[in-house]
């Protein structure tokens, strides 16, 4: 953790920065603490006093920056910011990016500070409906932003972080795949038998948008009244647009309301007209099957990153240990998405 | 492998260094449950897939026995509909089912019947 192996030191610094970015006299650090979640990237809560500069007063800001051992893909830091700063000031409920510092000298590596928002990302509180206000308008209004991302399309100058758009997005989440589990070195029956089944089945390609890459529930935060933003945009990229839907609906996202199949919050009909009415395009079931069930096969690829990040990586975290034993949860997703009908 | 690392052995020895560290109590426990499930099925489950694996390959360690079948799916020998790939998709269930239990038990029931 950046903040606690040198005392204050880390903290002056950022002091310093926060001086610099904003053109305050000073800036006085109130609260700084790790927030709950993010197995790849750490967020800070940090509230500061600032005198004077273009953020005068009591400012709320979490501060965003990458694990101390990371998947081996997805974006970085400034890269993230990027696609935070187009999609905000394109309008989609996200929080607002601040300031991005490439400089390792300030917390040991670069981070970015952006607006904290009203809210909570945990999933069992959300899918319980404590937050999030009436499930319809919560579905509705998720399907409504996911439609909003999905209309950036390439080629925008503000997203040349993002690099070229493939042609072909699903060949290319194939590729990816393969070849992380060619490196892992164990045997993944049911892997294999989605990889088989993925290229069989494999769609036909559509123009690439804008894809959040890991739009699910958790990543996104509710209050009591609804949702008030979405988060985590290191897995952005350009790609088919019912990428981030199949994996919005994928089984392992539902946290225990497995019967509600969008999120655990909703049937999957019901988002599924949401955003087709707001995005003014049909989804066709059997494409949002293929992308089901590369989500599945997607996320045990990450979990069997996470596991390494512990157990090669010298990451001393037992969650990341207990994502090792989630790729059943996405054998399960596989076998029964493939079953023969 | 047949189950999936960490072994429950080893997220006994994970789960006590995390609650030295103070990690979440929740994950402590679940990471010990799944170590006591792991520990009452024994190796019988693991050893009757593997008898099943052997049936086809021979006899072999349980993970070399895993490795062809993984070899064959890549090759494309159960891409046809058929006998072959009805026991398949058998095997792989049952794999999967053994895993899931002692890993997610609230998972799978939650998730409910299988279609296999």
């Amino acid at each position: 953790m950046p903040f606690d192996a040198e005392g204050g030191a880390a903290e002056a610094r950022l002091s310093g920065f926060l001086c610099a970015a904003t053109g305050a006299a000073a800036a006085e650090i109130q609260a700084l603490y790790r927030l709950p979640g993010g197995a790849v990237q750490e967020n800070w809560r940090l509230d500061a006093d600032l005198a004077g500069g273009s953020l005068a007063g009591r400012q709320s800001l979490v501060l965003r920056t990458a694990a101390a051992t990371t998947l081996g893909f997805g974006l970085d830091c400034a890269a993230e910011f990027q696609v935070l700063r187009t999609v905000h000031s394109s309008g989609i409920v996200a929080p607002e990016p601040l300031f991005v510092c490439g400089n390792a000298g300030i917390i040991g590596k670069p981070f970015f500070l952006m607006r904290r928002l009203a809210g909570d990302a945990a999933p069992a509180r959300i899918v319980s409906g404590e937050l999030g206000g009436a499930r319809d308008t919560l579905i509705a209004d998720l399907a409504r932003a996911l439609a909003a991302i999905h209309a950036l399309a390439p080629p925008r100058s503000d997203l040349a972080c993002l690099g070229p758009a493939p042609q072909d997005a699903a060949a290319a989440r194939l590729a990816h795949c393969a070849a992380w589990l060619a490196r892992d070195g164990e045997s993944h029956p049911v892997a294999e038998w989605a990889l088989r089944w993925l290229a069989r089945y494999a769609p036909e390609p559509v123009a690439p948008v804008l894809c959040h890459g890991d739009f699910r529930t958790g990543n996104f935060l509710a209050d009591a009244a609804g949702l008030t933003g979405i988060l985590d945009w290191e897995f952005a990229s350009w790609s088919d647009p019912d990428e981030d839907l199949g994996w919005f609906c994928l089984g392992c996202w539902r946290f225990g309301a497995y019967a509600r199949e969008a999120g655990g919050i909703a049937p999957r009909a019901a988002f599924i007209a949401a955003y087709e009415a707001a995005s003014g395009r049909k989804v066709e079931p059997q494409r949002l099957r293929w992308w089901e069930v590369m989500a599945a096969l997607r996320w045990l690829v990450i979990a069997l990153r996470q596991r390494d990040r512990c157990l090669r990586g010298g990451a001393p975290s037992l969650d990341l240990a207990l994502t090792g034993r989630r790729p059943a949860e996405c054998e399960f997703e596989i076998l029964k998405l493939t079953a023969v009908e | 492998m047949m189950r999936d690392r960490p072994d429950g052995a080893m997220l006994r020895t994970l789960a006590a260094a995390a609650s030295e560290r103070g990690e979440d109590p929740a994950l402590v426990a679940r990471a010990r449950a799944i170590a006591e499930r792991e520990a009452a099925s024994g190796m019988a489950p693991v050893e009757a897939i593997g008898a099943r694996l052997a049936r086809r390959y021979g006899d072999a360690p349980p993970e070399t026995l895993l490795a062809r079948l993984a070899a064959e799916i890549r090759a494309g020998a159960f891409d046809v509909e058929g006998p072959a790939q009805a026991e398949l998709r058998r095997l792989l269930w049952d794999i999967t089912l053994l895993k899931l239990a002692e890993s997610n038990p609230e998972y799978l029931a939650a998730a409910g019947a299988v279609p296999i």
